[in-house]
């Protein structure tokens, strides 16, 4: 029963940092130059017609209490209505979502499975003509914006190869089996410059893992190479681990807007440029409120994660 | 037969121009059953000797010449490449420092266990019940509890009984170790003692006693090794040597034990320090800091046959009298 003591120890230090996080989401809308009961209304509304809107948006209430009546709702599934077409947002968001779930996911698995072995074995190759090679790819890899490598990969395997689909014209609900197709280069896109990331900390981690008293003890034990270097060694290096795919994850959802944009794919980031092109306030909001929340729970996982991996964290 | 028989044993460190030596022609052999100290101040080359003999030198950073032979398998081939597989080898090391010679996020029933499976053959049932008759042969209270502990939730003394557990589980005919109770406090110090020497009686397990305190040798060993620079320069049995070094190194090592009148009072110790690997010193290596040199000291000195039982490196002596202690 040490990981529900755990998970509920994460939980409770995860509060204060929730807190902050939609204050400053919250907080945003009001920064954004601009009334939005004037974006609701027009240029040309009259005084009670605007008076009107504010009084509808709890806009005239202090701000506090349109705070926690924003997160009451929001927490409650209830992310208010576009300014723009009367639509719920949540429906909005929920018919967004997924698809750029899935992507994030993919990205995800795409960086470990590039970044975790290139890495382990780098690592036990210090300094060989082999490490160098992985080391300057991997620094050069750190360096390639997505949408550049997104186009590269377009015009590469879709357009001159074929091998996938070109951008646009994907539905998840529709064609599953399609968007997971046609999801791979998006995914490659985002994933491969976490890939290098996930390498370069790896490798460091093993470097120094491998080093260690304890390493020694188990060669002088007689355990196998691959015993110490993919169980021991490895379990040593799983908080840089655990810490640099935590980071990956609040990255690839930025980098989500960008690799969307680039696709043609209409997930969540896409959402979050139509609306802001049409100052639909509420939409933006709702977004950055979806992200932070994901921030938020990648980082109490990670944070579990180290309690369980390393038995003296507390 | 000797168990172990070590020839001409060279270690050199690093390539090209900066290649160092390290390890000069050491020779040793330990009988079964023997406890045999290797001493000389830090630096001397007493762990590059035992971590050279466990295979444990990084071969990207270091080459090994000689030969050596336990229990009649021949650890290295003329290349210093291990020629048997280190699970094989009924061999064991304990570390100086146990606090971090444990790996931190396995539990101590795991390591023990993981080792019995190398190291035996054996499967999960037959691990842990040898794992916990282990723990209790080196007196370790509860030892069904200890299983499940961390390293870190153990004391000094325990994590090196743990390590003690640990090299048993590799039923090693040699151990080796390597000044395995400097990092604890002296009560401490004299139960590890009396735990090896035990389990080496029980056994009939030979122990390569690795230190720099030549009480403990008198304590613990049947025979000794002095070293000094990567050199063997006097052995014997410990009785005869302590009572009458032969060698002035180990005169002054000996000179520089605390006896109990003086306990707390200020050490004779050698001026001067062990010169690194890569220093050049001209004839007998402790000449620069030995307090007998003369012009014959000029030339290289060559281990000479003291007694039937007893060689030393030193060409004058037979002319000096070394004050020893008795015993
Ligand atoms: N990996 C290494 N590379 C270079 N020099 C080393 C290495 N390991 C040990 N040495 C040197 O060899 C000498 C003997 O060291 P060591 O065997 O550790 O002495 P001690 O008798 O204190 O155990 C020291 O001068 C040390 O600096
Ligand atoms: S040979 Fe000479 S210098 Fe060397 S230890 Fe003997 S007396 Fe000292
Ligand atoms: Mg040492």
């Amino acid at each position: 029963m040490r990981i529900l003591r755990v998970v509920g120890t994460c939980l409770v230090a995860a509060i204060p940092t929730l807190i902050l996080a939609t204050l400053i989401v919250f907080m945003l809308q009001r920064l954004i130059p601009g009334d939005p009961a004037v974006a609701i209304a027009g240029e040309y509304a009259t005084p009670e017609n605007l008076e009107r809107i504010r009084e509808e948006l709890g806009l005239n209430q202090p701000l506090i209490m349109q705070y926690l009546t924003w997160i009451g709702n929001a927490f409650t599934g209830d992310l208010g209505t576009s300014f723009q077409t009367g639509e719920s947002i949540t429906a909005l968001v929920m018919q967004r979502l997924p698809l750029t779930a899935l992507l994030t996911l993919m990205a995800l698995l795409v960086a470990i499975l590039v970044g975790l072995p290139t890495g382990v074995i780098a690592a036990q190759k210090v300094d060989t003509a082999f490490d160098r090679f992985l080391t300057t790819g991997a620094t050069f890899g750190i360096a390639i914006p997505n949408f550049w490598l997104g186009m590269m990969l377009i015009i590469v395997f879709a357009l001159n190869l074929g091998w996938f689909p070109g951008p646009g014209g994907v539905s998840l609900q529709d064609d599953p089996a399609g968007a997971l197709r046609a999801l791979v280069l998006p995914a490659l896109a985002l994933g491969l410059v976490g890939g290098a990331e996930i390498c370069r900390q790896v490798r460091s981690a093993m470097v120094e893992s491998l080093s260690t008293d304890y390493v020694r003890t188990h060669r002088a034990k007689g355990l196998s190479n691959r015993s110490i270097v993919w169980k021991h060694a490895l379990k040593n290096s799983s908080l840089p681990f655990a810490t640099i795919v935590g980071l990956q994850v609040s990255r690839l959802i930025g980098g989500a807007v960008v690799v969307e944009a680039v696709f043609g794919l209409s997930g969540i980031g896409s959402l979050a440029v139509e609306a802001t092109n049409q100052r639909d306030y509420g939409v933006i909001q709702a977004v950055v409120f979806v992200a932070a929340v994901i921030v938020l729970l990648t980082n109490l996982i990670v944070d579990v994660s180290y309690r369980l991996l390393d038995p003296r964290i507390r | 037969m000797s168990l172990l028989t070590v020839e001409g044993l060279r270690v050199h460190f690093g390539h090209g121009d900066t290649q160092v030596q390290a390890l000069h022609d050491v020779d040793l052999t330990i009988e079964p059953g023997e406890i045999v100290g290797l001493v000389g101040e830090s630096g001397s080359g007493k762990t590059v000797t035992s971590l050279a003999l466990m295979g444990l030198l990084d071969p990207r950073s270091s080459r090994i010449e000689g030969r050596a032979v336990l229990d009649g398998k021949e650890l290295w081939d003329e290349k210093g490449e291990r020629k048997t597989p280190r699970h094989e080898i009924p061999m064991a090391m304990v570390f100086q420092e146990p606090m971090t010679a444990l790996d931190p996020v396995f539990t101590v029933g795991y390591q023990l266990m993981e080792t019995l499976k190398v190291r035996r053959g054996m499967d999960k049932r037959a691990a842990r019940a040898e794992a916990l008759s282990l723990l209790d042969a080196v007196g370790i209270s509860d030892p069904k509890a200890r299983m499940k502990a961390y390293p870190h939730e153990l004391s000094g003394g325990m994590r090196q009984r743990v390590m003690i557990a640990i090299a048993l589980a590799c039923d090693p005919k040699l151990l080796i170790a390597d000044e395995p109770t400097t990092a604890v406090d002296v009560t401490i110090q004299a139960q590890l003692l009396d735990l090896i020497k035990k389990l080496s009686r029980e056994r009939g397990m030979s122990v390569l006693f690795v230190t720099h305190d030549l009480g403990v040798v008198s304590e613990t060993c049947d025979r000794m090794i002095t070293m000094y620079a990567g050199r063997v320069v006097e052995r014997g049995p410990v009785k005869e040597v302590l009572a009458a070094p032969g060698h002035p190194y180990t005169a002054g090592l000996l000179a520089a034990l605390p006896s109990p009148e003086s306990r707390g009072g200020r050490l004779a110790t050698i001026p001067g320090r062990v010169p690194p690997p890569g220093d050049v010193v001209e004839g007998c290596i402790f000449r620069p800091r030995c307090p007998y040199a003369q012009d014959e000291c000029r030339t290289e000195q060559k281990l000479i046959a003291l007694t039937d039982t007893r060689e030393v490196r030193c060409i004058r002596s037979r002319e000096i009298d070394f004050e020893g202690v008795a015993s």
